[in-house]
Protein backbone atom coordinates (compact mmCIF):
# COMPACT_ATOMS: atom_id res chain seq x y z
CA UNK A 1 0.00 0.00 0.00
CA UNK A 2 2.89 2.59 0.88
CA UNK A 3 4.63 1.55 -2.45
CA UNK A 4 1.20 2.35 -4.36
CA UNK A 5 1.25 5.62 -2.18
CA UNK A 6 4.43 6.72 -3.52
CA UNK A 7 4.21 5.72 -6.67
CA UNK A 8 0.26 8.17 -7.07
CA UNK A 9 2.37 10.49 -5.24
CA UNK A 10 4.39 11.28 -8.60
CA UNK A 11 0.98 11.64 -10.22
CA UNK A 12 -0.91 13.55 -8.10
CA UNK A 13 1.92 16.36 -8.10
CA UNK A 14 1.52 16.25 -12.33
CA UNK A 15 -2.23 16.26 -12.14
CA UNK A 16 -2.05 19.40 -9.63
CA UNK A 17 1.20 20.83 -11.75
CA UNK A 18 -1.00 20.54 -14.93
CA UNK A 19 -4.43 21.95 -13.31
CA UNK A 20 -2.10 24.88 -12.59
CA UNK A 21 -0.62 25.62 -15.81
CA UNK A 22 -3.87 25.27 -17.30
CA UNK A 23 -5.60 27.79 -14.97
CA UNK A 24 -2.86 30.06 -15.54
CA UNK A 25 -2.37 29.74 -19.30
CA UNK A 26 -6.44 30.53 -19.61
CA UNK A 27 -5.66 33.94 -17.62
CA UNK A 28 -2.70 34.49 -19.97
CA UNK A 29 -4.98 34.48 -22.57
CA UNK A 30 -6.94 37.11 -21.23
CA UNK A 31 -4.77 39.70 -20.73
CA UNK A 32 -4.36 43.24 -21.70
CA UNK A 33 -0.38 43.08 -23.34
CA UNK A 34 -0.13 46.59 -23.68
CA UNK A 35 -0.97 47.74 -19.80
CA UNK A 36 -0.49 44.26 -18.39
CA UNK A 37 3.03 42.98 -19.66
CA UNK A 38 4.51 42.89 -16.55
CA UNK A 39 1.92 40.40 -15.06
CA UNK A 40 2.20 38.51 -18.14
CA UNK A 41 5.99 38.08 -17.88
CA UNK A 42 5.86 37.20 -14.26
CA UNK A 43 2.69 34.33 -15.17
CA UNK A 44 4.25 32.75 -17.91
CA UNK A 45 7.14 32.50 -15.62
CA UNK A 46 5.47 30.51 -13.37
CA UNK A 47 3.92 28.53 -16.34
CA UNK A 48 7.62 27.63 -17.37
CA UNK A 49 8.51 26.74 -13.74
CA UNK A 50 5.62 24.12 -13.31
CA UNK A 51 6.40 22.52 -16.98
CA UNK A 52 10.08 22.30 -15.81
CA UNK A 53 8.90 20.84 -12.84
CA UNK A 54 6.43 18.07 -14.77
CA UNK A 55 9.70 17.45 -16.87
CA UNK A 56 11.26 16.94 -13.36
CA UNK A 57 8.82 14.45 -12.02
CA UNK A 58 8.17 12.53 -15.85
CA UNK A 59 12.03 12.26 -15.60
CA UNK A 60 11.96 10.53 -12.39
CA UNK A 61 11.09 6.67 -12.11
CA UNK A 62 9.46 7.08 -8.82
CA UNK A 63 8.46 9.55 -5.95
CA UNK A 64 10.77 8.19 -3.82
CA UNK A 65 13.83 8.90 -6.20
CA UNK A 66 12.52 12.62 -6.16
CA UNK A 67 14.73 15.09 -4.73
CA UNK A 68 11.67 16.94 -2.19
CA UNK A 69 14.18 19.84 -1.75
CA UNK A 70 13.99 20.78 -5.38
CA UNK A 71 10.18 19.59 -5.10
CA UNK A 72 9.99 22.23 -2.54
CA UNK A 73 11.91 24.60 -4.15
CA UNK A 74 9.82 24.77 -7.44
CA UNK A 75 6.18 24.51 -5.21
CA UNK A 76 7.86 27.94 -3.17
CA UNK A 77 8.82 28.91 -6.95
CA UNK A 78 5.44 28.77 -8.16
CA UNK A 79 4.01 30.45 -5.05
CA UNK A 80 5.89 33.54 -5.15
CA UNK A 81 5.38 33.98 -8.66
CA UNK A 82 1.64 33.61 -8.53
CA UNK A 83 2.09 36.47 -5.90
CA UNK A 84 3.71 38.71 -6.97
CA UNK A 85 1.25 38.52 -10.20
CA UNK A 86 -1.46 39.25 -7.99
CA UNK A 87 0.63 41.93 -6.37
CA UNK A 88 1.25 43.81 -9.44
CA UNK A 89 -1.93 43.39 -11.28
CA UNK A 90 -3.55 44.96 -8.04
CA UNK A 91 -1.02 48.03 -8.12
CA UNK A 92 0.85 46.60 -4.86
CA UNK A 93 4.74 46.48 -6.61
CA UNK A 94 5.71 49.09 -8.48
CA UNK B 1 3.76 -7.58 -41.45
CA UNK B 2 5.99 -4.24 -40.32
CA UNK B 3 4.88 -2.88 -37.29
CA UNK B 4 6.69 0.61 -37.75
CA UNK B 5 4.42 3.47 -37.74
CA UNK B 6 4.40 6.08 -40.31
CA UNK B 7 5.95 8.45 -38.07
CA UNK B 8 8.91 6.20 -36.86
CA UNK B 9 9.40 5.10 -40.66
CA UNK B 10 10.21 8.79 -41.62
CA UNK B 11 12.31 9.98 -38.77
CA UNK B 12 14.41 6.34 -39.88
CA UNK B 13 14.12 7.52 -43.43
CA UNK B 14 15.20 11.20 -42.57
CA UNK B 15 18.21 9.54 -40.27
CA UNK B 16 19.25 7.23 -42.86
CA UNK B 17 19.55 10.50 -45.08
CA UNK B 18 21.48 13.34 -42.80
CA UNK B 19 22.44 10.70 -39.59
CA UNK B 20 21.83 12.89 -36.67
CA UNK B 21 21.30 9.98 -34.23
CA UNK B 22 25.03 9.25 -35.03
CA UNK B 23 26.20 13.29 -34.64
CA UNK B 24 24.81 15.49 -32.52
CA UNK B 25 21.67 13.35 -31.38
CA UNK B 26 24.09 10.44 -30.18
CA UNK B 27 23.58 9.52 -26.90
CA UNK B 28 25.27 11.10 -23.98
CA UNK B 29 27.36 10.27 -21.37
CA UNK B 30 25.04 9.87 -18.09
CA UNK B 31 27.82 12.57 -16.24
CA UNK B 32 26.85 14.84 -18.54
CA UNK B 33 23.25 14.95 -17.32
CA UNK B 34 24.75 17.77 -14.85
CA UNK B 35 24.12 21.96 -15.25
CA UNK B 36 27.78 21.96 -15.62
CA UNK B 37 27.87 20.31 -18.80
CA UNK B 38 25.03 22.52 -20.04
CA UNK B 39 26.39 26.62 -19.12
CA UNK B 40 27.47 26.74 -23.16
CA UNK B 41 24.09 24.96 -23.87
CA UNK B 42 22.39 27.97 -22.01
CA UNK B 43 23.97 30.79 -23.63
CA UNK B 44 23.05 28.97 -26.65
CA UNK B 45 19.59 29.28 -25.45
CA UNK B 46 20.26 33.16 -24.43
CA UNK B 47 21.40 33.46 -27.84
CA UNK B 48 18.42 32.26 -29.60
CA UNK B 49 16.01 34.53 -27.19
CA UNK B 50 18.48 37.26 -28.53
CA UNK B 51 17.63 37.09 -32.03
CA UNK B 52 13.79 36.62 -31.14
CA UNK B 53 13.82 39.83 -29.54
CA UNK B 54 16.15 41.46 -31.48
CA UNK B 55 14.26 40.78 -34.61
CA UNK B 56 10.92 41.70 -32.74
CA UNK B 57 12.05 45.55 -31.87
CA UNK B 58 13.92 46.15 -35.29
CA UNK B 59 10.19 45.66 -36.41
CA UNK B 60 9.48 48.97 -34.62
CA UNK B 61 13.25 50.47 -34.10
CA UNK B 62 14.21 53.18 -36.44
CA UNK B 63 17.43 53.43 -37.15
CA UNK B 64 18.14 57.79 -37.44
CA UNK B 65 19.64 59.90 -35.21
CA UNK B 66 16.42 62.10 -34.34
CA UNK B 67 14.29 59.19 -34.12
CA UNK B 68 16.30 56.04 -32.17
CA UNK B 69 15.28 57.34 -28.82
CA UNK B 70 11.84 57.78 -29.78
CA UNK B 71 11.55 54.75 -31.74
CA UNK B 72 12.73 53.05 -28.38
CA UNK B 73 10.41 54.90 -26.05
CA UNK B 74 7.21 54.21 -28.64
CA UNK B 75 8.29 49.99 -28.34
CA UNK B 76 8.78 50.34 -24.55
CA UNK B 77 4.92 52.60 -24.15
CA UNK B 78 2.85 51.58 -27.00
CA UNK B 79 3.57 48.15 -28.34
CA UNK B 80 2.01 44.83 -26.66
CA UNK B 81 4.80 43.56 -24.56
CA UNK B 82 7.25 45.94 -26.13
CA UNK B 83 8.69 46.85 -22.51
CA UNK B 84 8.95 42.59 -21.63
CA UNK B 85 10.73 42.17 -24.80
CA UNK B 86 13.06 45.15 -24.61
CA UNK B 87 13.78 44.45 -21.09
CA UNK B 88 14.41 40.50 -21.85
CA UNK B 89 16.64 41.61 -24.34
CA UNK B 90 18.81 43.61 -22.69
CA UNK B 91 19.07 40.92 -19.49
CA UNK B 92 19.43 37.55 -21.73
CA UNK B 93 22.60 40.11 -23.08
CA UNK B 94 23.51 40.33 -19.87
CA UNK B 95 22.93 36.46 -18.96
CA UNK B 96 24.80 35.46 -21.84
CA UNK B 97 27.96 37.45 -20.91
CA UNK B 98 28.06 35.96 -17.71
CA UNK B 99 26.85 32.43 -18.83
CA UNK B 100 29.91 32.87 -21.27
CA UNK B 101 31.83 33.78 -18.11
CA UNK B 102 31.15 31.04 -16.45
CA UNK B 103 31.72 28.83 -19.30
CA UNK B 104 35.06 30.16 -20.29
CA UNK B 105 35.76 29.80 -16.27
CA UNK B 106 34.35 26.00 -15.87
CA UNK B 107 36.32 24.99 -18.65
CA UNK B 108 39.73 26.62 -16.91
CA UNK B 109 39.10 24.88 -13.75
CA UNK B 110 38.45 21.47 -15.21
CA UNK B 111 41.05 21.61 -17.90
CA UNK B 112 39.17 21.31 -20.87
CA UNK B 113 41.15 23.67 -23.27
CA UNK B 114 43.82 20.76 -22.93
CA UNK B 115 44.26 18.30 -25.51
CA UNK B 116 42.51 17.69 -28.38
CA UNK B 117 40.19 20.69 -27.55
CA UNK B 118 43.05 23.07 -27.96
CA UNK B 119 41.32 25.15 -30.51
CA UNK B 120 37.61 24.44 -29.03
CA UNK B 121 39.26 26.71 -26.39
CA UNK B 122 40.57 29.40 -29.32
CA UNK B 123 37.23 29.56 -30.97
CA UNK B 124 35.29 29.91 -27.72
CA UNK B 125 37.68 32.50 -26.76
CA UNK B 126 36.82 33.96 -30.03
CA UNK B 127 33.20 33.63 -29.21
CA UNK B 128 33.54 35.60 -26.67
CA UNK B 129 34.94 38.56 -27.84
CA UNK B 130 32.16 38.59 -30.53
CA UNK B 131 29.75 38.66 -27.14
CA UNK B 132 31.53 41.48 -25.75
CA UNK B 133 31.34 43.36 -29.39
CA UNK B 134 27.78 42.56 -29.62
CA UNK B 135 26.97 44.37 -26.48
CA UNK B 136 29.22 47.80 -26.90
CA UNK B 137 27.51 47.65 -30.12
CA UNK B 138 23.92 47.50 -28.84
CA UNK B 139 24.13 49.90 -25.86
CA UNK B 140 24.56 52.75 -28.36
CA UNK B 141 21.28 51.87 -30.41
CA UNK B 142 18.84 53.40 -27.99
CA UNK B 143 20.84 56.79 -28.28
CA UNK B 144 20.41 57.36 -24.74
CA UNK B 145 23.14 59.83 -23.27
CA UNK B 146 25.23 57.41 -20.80
CA UNK B 147 25.12 54.97 -24.29
CA UNK B 148 26.16 57.74 -26.46
CA UNK B 149 28.91 59.14 -24.41
CA UNK B 150 30.49 55.97 -23.11
CA UNK B 151 30.55 54.50 -26.93
CA UNK B 152 32.34 57.61 -27.75
CA UNK B 153 34.92 57.21 -24.96
CA UNK B 154 35.68 53.87 -26.38
CA UNK B 155 36.18 55.05 -30.19
CA UNK B 156 38.48 57.90 -28.67
CA UNK B 157 40.45 55.15 -27.61
CA UNK B 158 41.47 53.95 -30.48
CA UNK B 159 43.39 56.77 -31.55
CA UNK B 160 46.16 54.90 -28.96
CA UNK B 161 46.56 52.57 -31.66
CA UNK B 162 49.73 52.80 -33.65
CA UNK B 163 50.22 54.34 -37.02
CA UNK B 164 46.73 54.38 -39.43
CA UNK B 165 45.73 51.37 -37.29
CA UNK B 166 43.51 53.37 -34.74
CA UNK B 167 41.92 55.87 -37.81
CA UNK B 168 41.71 51.61 -40.09
CA UNK B 169 39.47 50.32 -37.12
CA UNK B 170 37.41 53.66 -36.54
CA UNK B 171 36.26 54.14 -39.78
CA UNK B 172 35.14 50.14 -39.80
CA UNK B 173 33.43 50.78 -36.66
CA UNK B 174 32.40 53.97 -36.90
CA UNK B 175 31.90 55.40 -40.47
CA UNK B 176 33.06 58.52 -41.79
CA UNK B 177 32.75 60.49 -38.26
CA UNK B 178 28.88 61.60 -37.84
CA UNK B 179 26.46 60.85 -35.56
CA UNK B 180 24.50 59.50 -38.02
CA UNK B 181 27.23 56.93 -39.88
CA UNK B 182 28.32 55.87 -36.46
CA UNK B 183 24.61 54.58 -35.55
CA UNK B 184 24.07 53.35 -38.87
CA UNK B 185 27.62 51.17 -38.53
CA UNK B 186 27.02 50.24 -35.14
CA UNK B 187 23.22 48.84 -35.91
CA UNK B 188 24.79 46.84 -39.15
CA UNK B 189 27.39 45.40 -36.65
CA UNK B 190 25.03 44.54 -34.02
CA UNK B 191 22.33 42.26 -36.51
CA UNK B 192 24.37 41.67 -39.32
CA UNK B 193 28.02 41.12 -39.09
CA UNK B 194 28.50 39.38 -35.33
CA UNK B 195 24.93 37.30 -36.04
CA UNK B 196 26.74 35.74 -39.44
CA UNK B 197 30.30 35.69 -37.08
CA UNK B 198 28.86 34.23 -34.05
CA UNK B 199 26.71 31.70 -35.50
CA UNK B 200 29.58 30.65 -37.83
CA UNK B 201 31.91 30.11 -35.13
CA UNK B 202 28.89 28.25 -33.29
CA UNK B 203 28.69 25.91 -35.98
CA UNK B 204 32.78 25.30 -35.77
CA UNK B 205 32.59 24.93 -32.31
CA UNK B 206 29.97 22.77 -32.81
CA UNK B 207 31.35 20.44 -35.21
CA UNK B 208 34.55 20.18 -32.50
CA UNK B 209 32.82 19.00 -30.08
CA UNK B 210 30.70 16.37 -32.02
CA UNK B 211 34.83 15.01 -33.42
CA UNK B 212 36.08 15.24 -29.58
CA UNK B 213 32.19 14.47 -26.93
CA UNK B 214 31.60 16.06 -23.90
CA UNK B 215 34.69 16.24 -21.53
CA UNK B 216 35.26 13.52 -18.77
CA UNK B 217 34.90 15.22 -15.43
CA UNK B 218 38.16 16.32 -14.32
CA UNK B 219 38.35 14.20 -11.36
CA UNK B 220 37.70 11.16 -13.61
CA UNK B 221 35.07 8.58 -14.83
CA UNK B 222 34.53 6.11 -11.26
CA UNK B 223 32.41 4.19 -13.12
CA UNK B 224 31.91 2.74 -16.76
CA UNK B 225 30.26 5.74 -18.24
CA UNK B 226 26.93 4.67 -19.15
CA UNK B 227 24.92 6.22 -22.51
CA UNK B 228 21.49 7.78 -22.59
CA UNK B 229 19.72 8.23 -25.42
CA UNK B 230 19.54 11.25 -26.45
CA UNK B 231 14.93 11.28 -26.98
CA UNK B 232 13.93 11.20 -24.36
CA UNK B 233 17.04 11.28 -21.57
CA UNK B 234 19.22 14.64 -23.11
CA UNK B 235 16.49 16.27 -24.59
CA UNK B 236 13.62 16.24 -21.51
CA UNK B 237 17.20 17.14 -18.95
CA UNK B 238 18.10 20.67 -21.76
CA UNK B 239 14.49 21.78 -22.07
CA UNK B 240 14.26 21.43 -18.13
CA UNK B 241 17.03 23.50 -17.50
CA UNK B 242 16.21 25.85 -20.42
CA UNK B 243 12.67 26.32 -19.46
CA UNK B 244 14.35 27.36 -15.70
CA UNK B 245 16.20 29.38 -17.54
CA UNK B 246 13.74 31.30 -19.30
CA UNK B 247 11.48 31.34 -16.54
CA UNK B 248 14.07 33.27 -14.51
CA UNK B 249 14.79 35.88 -17.11
CA UNK B 250 11.13 36.40 -17.74
CA UNK B 251 10.30 36.78 -13.82
CA UNK B 252 13.48 39.49 -13.37
CA UNK B 253 12.20 41.16 -16.48
CA UNK B 254 8.53 41.41 -15.60
CA UNK B 255 10.26 42.56 -11.64
CA UNK B 256 12.79 44.97 -12.51
CA UNK B 257 11.69 46.91 -16.25
CA UNK B 258 13.84 48.63 -17.86
CA UNK B 259 14.35 52.38 -17.53
CA UNK B 260 16.10 54.46 -20.44
CA UNK B 261 17.86 57.11 -19.15
CA UNK B 262 17.47 60.61 -21.15
CA UNK B 263 17.79 61.12 -24.95
CA UNK B 264 21.66 62.20 -26.34
CA UNK B 265 22.02 65.65 -26.59
CA UNK B 266 25.47 67.37 -26.26
CA UNK B 267 23.93 69.43 -23.63
CA UNK B 268 22.86 66.51 -21.75
CA UNK B 269 26.11 64.43 -22.31
CA UNK B 270 28.03 67.43 -19.97
CA UNK B 271 25.72 66.74 -17.29
CA UNK B 272 26.01 63.22 -17.06
CA UNK B 273 29.76 60.62 -16.36
CA UNK B 274 30.21 58.66 -19.04
CA UNK B 275 30.30 54.86 -17.81
CA UNK B 276 29.85 51.84 -20.15
CA UNK B 277 28.17 48.92 -19.10
CA UNK B 278 28.81 46.70 -16.16
CA UNK B 279 31.20 44.47 -18.49
CA UNK B 280 33.63 46.74 -19.14
CA UNK B 281 34.08 48.62 -16.11
CA UNK B 282 36.87 46.10 -15.13
CA UNK B 283 38.50 47.77 -17.89
CA UNK B 284 37.13 51.23 -17.04
CA UNK B 285 38.31 50.56 -13.53
CA UNK B 286 42.19 49.95 -14.64
CA UNK B 287 41.67 53.47 -17.18
CA UNK B 288 40.91 55.26 -14.12
CA UNK B 289 44.20 54.97 -12.07
CA UNK B 290 46.32 57.56 -11.72
CA UNK B 291 49.58 56.26 -12.98
CA UNK B 292 46.95 54.94 -16.39
CA UNK B 293 46.50 58.97 -17.07
CA UNK B 294 48.18 60.41 -20.22
CA UNK B 295 50.86 58.24 -21.64
CA UNK B 296 50.11 55.71 -19.17
CA UNK B 297 46.97 54.77 -21.12
CA UNK B 298 49.59 53.26 -23.68
CA UNK B 299 50.43 50.56 -20.95
CA UNK B 300 46.99 49.94 -19.71
CA UNK B 301 45.77 48.60 -23.03
CA UNK B 302 49.00 47.29 -23.21
CA UNK B 303 48.44 45.08 -20.35
CA UNK B 304 44.79 44.39 -20.98
CA UNK B 305 45.18 43.41 -24.69
CA UNK B 306 47.95 41.24 -23.24
CA UNK B 307 46.32 40.16 -20.56
CA UNK B 308 43.56 38.91 -22.95
CA UNK B 309 46.00 37.21 -25.63
CA UNK B 310 47.62 35.11 -22.67
CA UNK B 311 43.91 33.95 -21.89
CA UNK B 312 43.43 32.83 -25.26
CA UNK B 313 47.14 31.06 -25.94
CA UNK B 314 46.44 29.31 -22.64
CA UNK B 315 45.94 25.66 -24.00
CA UNK B 316 49.35 26.61 -25.64
CA UNK B 317 51.26 27.05 -22.53
CA UNK B 318 48.87 25.12 -19.98
CA UNK B 319 49.58 21.60 -21.42
CA UNK B 320 50.55 19.25 -18.54
CA UNK B 321 48.10 16.42 -18.57
CA UNK B 322 47.13 16.52 -15.35
CA UNK B 323 42.97 17.49 -15.47
CA UNK B 324 42.32 17.40 -11.63
CA UNK B 325 42.03 20.82 -10.54
CA UNK B 326 43.34 19.63 -6.78
CA UNK B 327 46.39 18.60 -8.89
CA UNK B 328 46.96 22.11 -10.72
CA UNK B 329 47.41 24.39 -8.02
CA UNK B 330 49.37 27.02 -9.99
CA UNK B 331 46.75 27.62 -12.80
CA UNK B 332 43.91 27.02 -10.13
CA UNK B 333 45.23 29.97 -7.92
CA UNK B 334 45.84 32.16 -11.09
CA UNK B 335 42.43 31.58 -12.15
CA UNK B 336 41.19 32.66 -8.67
CA UNK B 337 42.85 35.76 -8.47
CA UNK B 338 41.70 36.52 -11.69
CA UNK B 339 37.98 36.28 -10.98
CA UNK B 340 38.45 37.79 -7.85
CA UNK B 341 40.18 40.85 -9.16
CA UNK B 342 38.14 40.98 -12.12
CA UNK B 343 34.90 41.11 -9.52
CA UNK B 344 36.75 43.55 -7.25
CA UNK B 345 37.46 45.91 -10.32
CA UNK B 346 33.78 45.65 -11.70
CA UNK B 347 32.14 46.39 -8.05
CA UNK B 348 35.08 49.07 -7.63
CA UNK B 349 33.96 50.73 -11.05
CA UNK B 350 30.40 50.65 -10.50
CA UNK B 351 30.85 52.60 -7.06
CA UNK B 352 33.33 55.15 -8.58
CA UNK B 353 31.86 56.51 -11.64
CA UNK B 354 34.44 59.35 -13.42
CA UNK B 355 36.75 59.37 -10.14
CA UNK B 356 40.28 59.08 -10.59
CA UNK B 357 42.09 56.64 -8.53
CA UNK B 358 45.34 57.39 -6.87
CA UNK B 359 48.21 55.26 -7.86
CA UNK B 360 49.13 53.98 -3.91
CA UNK B 361 45.29 53.31 -3.39
CA UNK B 362 45.11 51.41 -7.07
CA UNK B 363 48.24 49.18 -5.51
CA UNK B 364 46.96 48.76 -2.15
CA UNK B 365 43.58 47.06 -3.52
CA UNK B 366 44.32 45.19 -6.42
CA UNK B 367 47.42 43.77 -4.11
CA UNK B 368 44.79 43.47 -1.37
CA UNK B 369 42.33 41.25 -2.92
CA UNK B 370 45.39 39.27 -4.96
CA UNK B 371 46.91 38.27 -1.67
CA UNK B 372 43.43 37.54 -0.54
CA UNK B 373 43.03 35.17 -3.14
CA UNK B 374 46.49 33.94 -3.17
CA UNK B 375 45.12 32.78 0.70
CA UNK B 376 42.22 31.49 0.26
CA UNK B 377 42.96 29.14 -2.67
CA UNK B 378 45.95 28.45 -0.27
CA UNK B 379 43.87 26.97 2.23
CA UNK B 380 42.02 25.04 0.30
CA UNK B 381 44.44 23.37 -1.06
CA UNK B 382 46.32 22.42 2.44
CA UNK B 383 42.84 21.77 3.65
CA UNK B 384 42.07 19.34 1.22
CA UNK B 385 45.67 17.75 0.87
CA UNK B 386 45.31 17.21 4.44
CA UNK B 387 41.75 15.74 4.53
CA UNK B 388 43.70 13.48 1.60
CA UNK B 389 46.16 12.19 3.76
CA UNK B 390 44.05 11.60 6.40
CA UNK B 391 41.96 9.26 4.37
CA UNK B 392 45.03 7.17 3.13
CA UNK B 393 45.73 6.57 6.59
CA UNK B 394 42.77 5.70 7.54
CA UNK B 395 43.04 2.38 5.99
CA UNK B 396 39.88 0.82 3.33
CA UNK B 397 36.88 3.22 2.81
CA UNK B 398 35.16 0.34 1.19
Amino acid sequence: MITRGYEGAGYLISVLILCFVAVVAAYLWSIDLLTEQRVFGVLLSAVLLAFSMLIYVYRRPSYREMSKLLLMMGYLGLMILLSLGIAISMGYVA
Amino acid sequence: MDSKTIYSRIIEWIDSRIGFTKTILRPAPEHAMHPFYWIGGLAVIALTMQGLTGIFMLLYYVPNTDQAYSSTVYIMKSVPLGLLVETLHLYTAYAMILLAFAHMMRNFFASVHKMPRELMWLVGMIMGFVVLSFGLTGYLLPWTVVSKSATDVAIGMLNVLPMQIGNIVKFLAAGSGSDAAELDRFLTVHTVLLPVALLSLLAVKLYMFEVHGSPEPAAGVKYPARNLPWFPNVFLYLTMLGAVFVAVMLAVSALFPLVLPPEFSPQAAATYVSQPDWYFLWMYQILKFAPMEGSGIYYALGGITLFMVLLTLLPFYDRGIERNPASRPLFVTIGVIMVAELAALTIWGYLTPGQVIPGVQAAVVTGGVAVMALLLSWIIFRLRRRTRTRSAGGGSRI
